[in-house]
């Protein structure tokens, strides 16, 4: 039987789940992939709880679904072009689907080229809305800091995203 | 307000942290400032495409609970396998210990604290496993291991 402080993990995650997915599916643009990721994070939540768990609950979730996620993507490309059979079962994306994929993987390539408080960051700051100040708690980091990664990391995503935007520049 | 000024609250501002006041005064900076203005034009079309991400999530609820889905890939079968494999290994291990030790009690030999058949490691994996239905898969193996390895 599971003993309380298990339960209680259990209980921590439950509260944080929709979080983690929705992490791991922007960085993902899959449901079952963001729903393995899930999984995969529940499980080391799990094992991070043995040993207590930590004082920030979100913003270590937020942080191991990142990398989980990044670790997922760097796996799946090798792949990629191999599923075939899975291609031609499926139909074909429409086209602001294709360019969805796109933007998604400019933008995690950026992201894994940050360290990871600069990650932990943007994705804070962009996609959870938090105030810098409760990022800078959050990471137990000062607010300059915070703002700092804020900017570096946005201007890494920005640089990436830059050769998307010169060919449509250029045709205007 | 001056460049350096300005530049020291671009965070702020992509941000949406500054008061109503602030942000006039910075807009209206941005007039005179072509290198900054520029800066703002191209980091906001970069928010812009992080959050037209954003608009594609659709949170699911999962009926089954955090593990209510089964792995899509194969090899997560394999290695489901080859936990309850192990598991049941386990089980044959410290059920051979364990009637080694029924050996001994026959003999007279009394070991303190030695534990039933019934109540080996292995044995209480499968009944753990067993009693988590609605989980599945690796995960539902590596649930019942932990629960059962934190009850020991």
């Amino acid at each position: 039987m599971p003993t309380s402080s298990s339960n209680e993990a259990v209980g921590v995650f439950e509260r944080y789940r929709r979080d983690v997915y929705g992490w791991a599916y922007r960085l993902l643009g899959r449901h079952h992939d963001a729903q393995d990721a899930t999984q995969d994070v529940f499980l080391r939540w799990l094992s991070q709880s043995r040993r207590g768990l930590p004082d920030n609950p979100r913003g270590w979730l937020r942080r191991v679904t990142i990398n989980r996620a990044i670790d997922l993507l760097r796996s799946r490309r090798p792949t990629e072009p191999a599923s075939r059979a899975e291609l031609l079962c499926e139909p074909a994306p429409p086209l602001d689907e294709v360019e969805r994929e796109e933007l998604r993987g400019e933008v995690v390539v950026a992201l894994e080229q940050l360290t990871e408080s600069q990650r932990g960051v943007l994705i804070a700051k962009v996609y959870d809305g938090l105030s810098f100040a409760r990022i800078a708690a959050e990471m137990s980091l000062a607010v300059p800091t915070v703002k700092t990664h804020y900017l570096r990391a946005l201007s890494a995503v920005r640089n990436r995203l830059v050769r998307r935007w010169a060919p449509a520049r250029s045709q205007s | 307000m001056n460049h350096d000024q300005a530049w020291g609250m671009l965070a702020d501002y992509l941000g949406d942290e500054l008061d109503e006041s602030q942000r006039r005064q910075f807009e209206a900076h941005l007039a005179d400032d072509a290198e900054l203005a520029a800066e703002v034009e191209s980091l906001r079309r970069t928010l812009a495409a992080m959050h037209a991400l954003d608009e594609s999530v659709s949170v699911p609820e999962i009926s089954g609970g955090l593990m209510g889905r089964p792995r899509r890939r194969t090899f997560a079968f394999l290695r489901y396998a080859a936990v309850i494999l192990m598991a049941f290994g386990a089980g044959y291990f410290t059920n051979s210990l364990s009637m080694g030790r029924q050996a001994n009690s026959i003999a007279g030999i009394v070991e303190p604290g030695s534990k039933g058949v019934s109540d080996n490691w292995g044995t209480r994996v499968a009944i753990a496993y067993a009693n988590q239905p609605s989980r599945s898969g690796l995960a539902r193996s590596l649930v019942a291991l932990a629960h059962v390895g934190r009850d020991q």
